[in-house]
């Protein structure tokens, strides 16, 4: 079974998703960077959150002093960021938990660049020292 | 203490130098040592350091990284910016407003770099060999040059 049959129901692109941004070297000039968006080889997919079914505290809840950025499910798609209904393996309550796969082929930091471009800021992160 | 940027590498008096003139110069006699610095930094985080699951950043990927520093030329750029990326490698960046350069080890051998200004028009990406020295000085004399025309 190939990897794409695998994953979970695919996200509506009307969808705008969360994803927590948990290192600080990821955020610059009040902005996430584009390394936010990496993810190649075995570590191929990244956790986000619908924004339907999450409450943005919760995510900060989870992970204190993180920074959090919205940005539309439709749109990363049309980038090769392949946003799927997963169960969250570090928080099994989390009900509104995806992966997100990068499936682009060749320009994949372009990608990223774009992706961390059209973003937008929910909440600043309080990273400490 | 932020580097200090230096006008000029001498005086032109000859024309055969013309090609080669470097019209800036980053003097920054720290520059290995701070990024040596920031790539140790790097190895040592642990396991799960993104909270996401994120392996250790790849030993070898860190010393692939120190050795292509040390190869740079001398006073060629400001420290850049270490990254450490969530599959467990890393990137160097410069930026400056939107004018972006990435240099990222995909591995020990490879980079995959991002030129990247939206005022050039510029959104190139392409993979080289870490040895390529050369190849990368000219990036990164790119990234410079632009900033200078600021």
């Amino acid at each position: 079974m190939s990897e794409g049959a695998s994953r979970g129901p695919a996200v509506p692109p009307e969808e705008d998703l969360y994803r927590a941004v948990t290192v600080s070297n990821w955020w610059r000039n009040g902005r996430p960077t584009s390394a936010v968006f990496t993810a190649f080889g075995k570590h191929n997919k990244l956790s986000a959150n619908i924004v339907s079914k999450t409450v943005v505290d919760d995510i900060v809840q989870r992970f204190p002093g993180c920074g959090v950025i919205q940005f539309n499910c439709g749109k990363a798609r049309e980038l090769g960021f392949d946003a799927r209904e997963e169960p969250d393996p570090h928080f099994p309550d989390n009900a509104g938990h995806v992966h997100i796969y990068f499936d682009g082929t060749g320009k994949r930091k372009k990608a990223q660049q774009l992706a961390a471009e059209f973003c937008t800021v929910v909440r600043e992160p309080q990273f400490g020292p | 203490m932020p580097p200090t940027m230096l006008d000029g590498c001498g005086t032109a008096a000859s024309h055969e130098f013309e090609d080669n003139w470097v019209p800036t110069q980053y003097y920054d006699p720290e520059f290995v040592a701070r990024v040596d610095a920031d790539l140790d930094k790097l190895a040592q985080l642990p396991a799960e350091w993104d909270k996401f699951g994120a392996p250790p950043i790849s030993r070898d990927v860190i010393d692939a990284a120190k050795r292509f520093i040390r190869e740079l030329p001398e006073h060629l750029a400001p420290r850049p910016y270490v990254t450490p990326l969530a599959p467990g490698n890393l990137q160097f960046e410069w930026q400056e407003g939107d004018r972006l350069l990435q240099l990222e080890f995909e591995d020990a051998r490879t980079i995959r770099y991002l030129k990247w200004d939206p005022t050039e028009q510029m959104e190139d990406e392409d993979v080289f060999s870490a040895k390529r020295i050369e190849l990368a000085t000219n990036l990164i004399r790119w990234f410079i040059r632009g900033v200078e025309n600021v």
